[in-house]
């Protein structure tokens, strides 16, 4: 079997990594980088708890060959924020009690986030659409949604 | 305190992705774990040859019914086993349990046990 | 009686970056058990444990859709995202194809799903199937030594079986141009927002003269081995005009051959072609006139 070698920028550092060819990308974020704010909670793309930032779009790293990320520029969810300042996204999430558990609420985050780059002022349905790939099986999802329609300047 | 909103105490770290889950941590000479399950409903455990799996590189242990201790657990009748003992009773009943030093180990290990299972009836519906 | 489990495991030895389609094709013919990789949103779930090798075909420029003047080619490794946001795509009599590519799990599926992958793995809830066949696409095989066209409708064989033979890729998709007064349409009855179809449907209606009826498609999906083209449906509409479409959509679900499994009994999917069918149908004669 024969070792990948691939150069990573993942939140702004720069990383080498020896991957096994049947790696994803999650395994290689928490267990060889030591990133564990990214999730295991399927490991078939369904949950979203391990959303990550590939190359400027949302991805399941659970479904991400490794060895594909060669030369890719990744951010999760401690590459969002500055030091330990929150965005206006993750005030708003604590704000509104729009986190329980807490185990969806990076891959949420990561979702909101790349949803609002794209479309700062989403509806309420264009949320909703935005996070159909991350489950939340504490909140309902109703804090959720309002906590980012309010960093939008919407109610 | 009453008409206030107080936010969780630890709901920053959570929208950070700091909060410490139980699979986050990471402790020194720490092993992964991982559990071989039955893909029976019902059957007896005519035998489980561990040999294999124990002589891969970077195994710790594997325990089997050989190694648990006599108890029956459960939080209303007591009725469970720490791993099935003479039979499996469910999909997905823990057969026997790997330490090693990484998952891939884990899972080439689970691979390499060889559990010969002697299917018996179920019942699905009534 | 006696049973020993064996559980195999996914690992393949190699991992293969293609620097350009010769190269892929050219290592799938050399390697058994090689199988390509794009976006992975099956592969990484299927884990089949027979793969031996990876070969890596996102960097080939694969990814496109290029409106020419009597076809539309989209690229093997087109995104669904991509699907989603081509404007002449969103547009009829085309749009149909990308009501399908929104129902594909959530966004982050379909930043990395393809729609040759879509096809490749040729699972009878397939969603871009349907609205690819009701247009009479082709698929464009690429070998290292030559290059085959074949209707989308044959390219499908079974579940999970294609006409892909050794050392070949698909490298595009065509919708040719449909002629005016095409109206096309996609449903997708699921169980929530982002489930593998219990069935899905298309419809193209092409009108003639005076408003009648000049062509018509229906296709099924998830309702037989492979996406299902309701010919007798097709003809009897012909034959009927569009008065017919309750009985029309009545015998397409006669024609599906639905399997009960965890998402829906057969009961369920046989009620639901007729349905759906009848919904797709009236949708796309609808915008057949409106055009």
């Amino acid at each position: 079997m024969a070792y990948v070698r691939i150069n990573m920028n993942v939140n702004h550092d720069e990383y080498q990594v020896e991957v096994k060819p049947h790696w994803n990308l999650l395994y290689v974020l928490r267990k060889k980088i030591g990133l564990t704010g990214v999730k295991y909670g399927c490991g078939t793309g369904e949950c979203g708890t391990c959303t990550v930032i590939l190359d400027g779009k949302i991805v399941h790293s659970c479904l991400k060959l490794a060895a594909q990320c060669d030369g890719s520029e990744i951010t999760t969810i401690e590459g969002l924020g500055v030091g330990s300042q929150l965005t206006r996204l993750q005030e708003a999430f604590v704000r509104h009690g729009a986190t329980q558990c807490g185990y969806c609420t990076p891959g949420m985050i990561l979702a909101a986030h790349s949803l609002l780059e794209a479309n700062p002022k989403p509806t309420v349905q264009e949320v909703r659409d935005a996070l159909t790939g991350n489950l939340c099986r504490c909140t309902g999802y109703q804090k959720i949604i309002e906590a980012i329609m309010d960093v939008t300047g919407q109610r | 305190m009453v008409g206030k909103n107080i936010p969780f105490i630890d709901a920053s770290e959570m929208t950070r992705g700091r909060t410490v889950y139980a699979s986050d941590t990471s402790l020194p000479g720490m092993l992964e774990g991982g559990l071989l399950r039955s893909p029976h409903p019902h059957a007896k455990i005519i035998n489980i040859d561990i040999s294999s799996a124990e002589q891969l590189p970077g195994v710790k242990a594997i325990i089997t019914r050989k190694n648990i201790p006599n108890v029956k657990f459960g939080s209303t009748i007591q009725d469970d086993t720490v791993l099935a003992i003479d039979k499996v009773r469910h999909f997905g009943e823990p057969v026997a349990g790997v330490a090693a030093l990484d998952e891939d180990i884990v899972e080439e290990a689970l691979s390499l046990i060889r559990v010969e299972y002697e299917e018996i009836p179920a019942v699905f519906d009534a | 009686m006696a049973q020993t489990q064996a559980v195999k495991l996914f690992r393949p030895q190699t991992y293969f970056r293609a620097e350009s389609v010769a190269e892929a094709t050219q290592f799938l013919l050399e390697h058994d058990g090689s199988v390509v990789i794009a976006g992975g949103t099956d592969l990484l779930v299927e884990k089949n444990c027979d793969i031996v090798s990876l070969v890596d075909i996102t960097r080939l420029g694969l990814d496109y859709v290029k409106v020419e003047e009597k076809l539309v080619r989209i690229g093997a490794c087109t995104t669904f995202t991509q699907i989603e946001k081509d404007a002449t795509l969103g547009k009829q009599p085309y749009s149909s194809l990308v009501e399908a590519a929104r129902t594909i799990g959530g966004v982050a599926i379909r930043n990395e799903a393809t729609i040759g992958g879509n096809i490749c793995n040729a699972v009878p809830s397939a969603d871009s199937a349907p609205p690819l066949m009701v247009l009479d696409s082709k698929v464009r095989i690429t070998s290292h030594e030559r290059e085959r066209t074949i209707p989308l409708d044959d390219f499908f064989l079974h579940v999970r079986k294609v006409d892909l033979k050794k050392g070949e890729m698909v490298t595009e998709i065509h919708i040719p141009k449909p002629p005016p007064h095409t109206g096309t349409c996609f449903m997708k009855l699921g169980r929530a927002a982002d489930d593998i179809s219990v069935v899905n449907a298309a419809a193209r209606v092409t009108l003639g003269q005076g408003e009648t009826l000049q062509n018509v498609r229906l296709v099924l999906g998830a309702v037989a081995p492979v996406p299902l083209r309701a010919k007798k449906a097709e003809a009897q509409l012909m034959r009927g005009g569009v008065e017919s479409i309750s009985e029309v959509a009545e015998t397409a679900a006669d024609e599906a051959k639905p399997i009960s499994d965890v998402r829906a009994s057969v009961g369920y999917r046989r009620d639901m072609c007729k349905v759906l069918s009848e919904r797709v149908l009236r949708m796309a004669l609808d915008r057949a006139e409106a055009s």
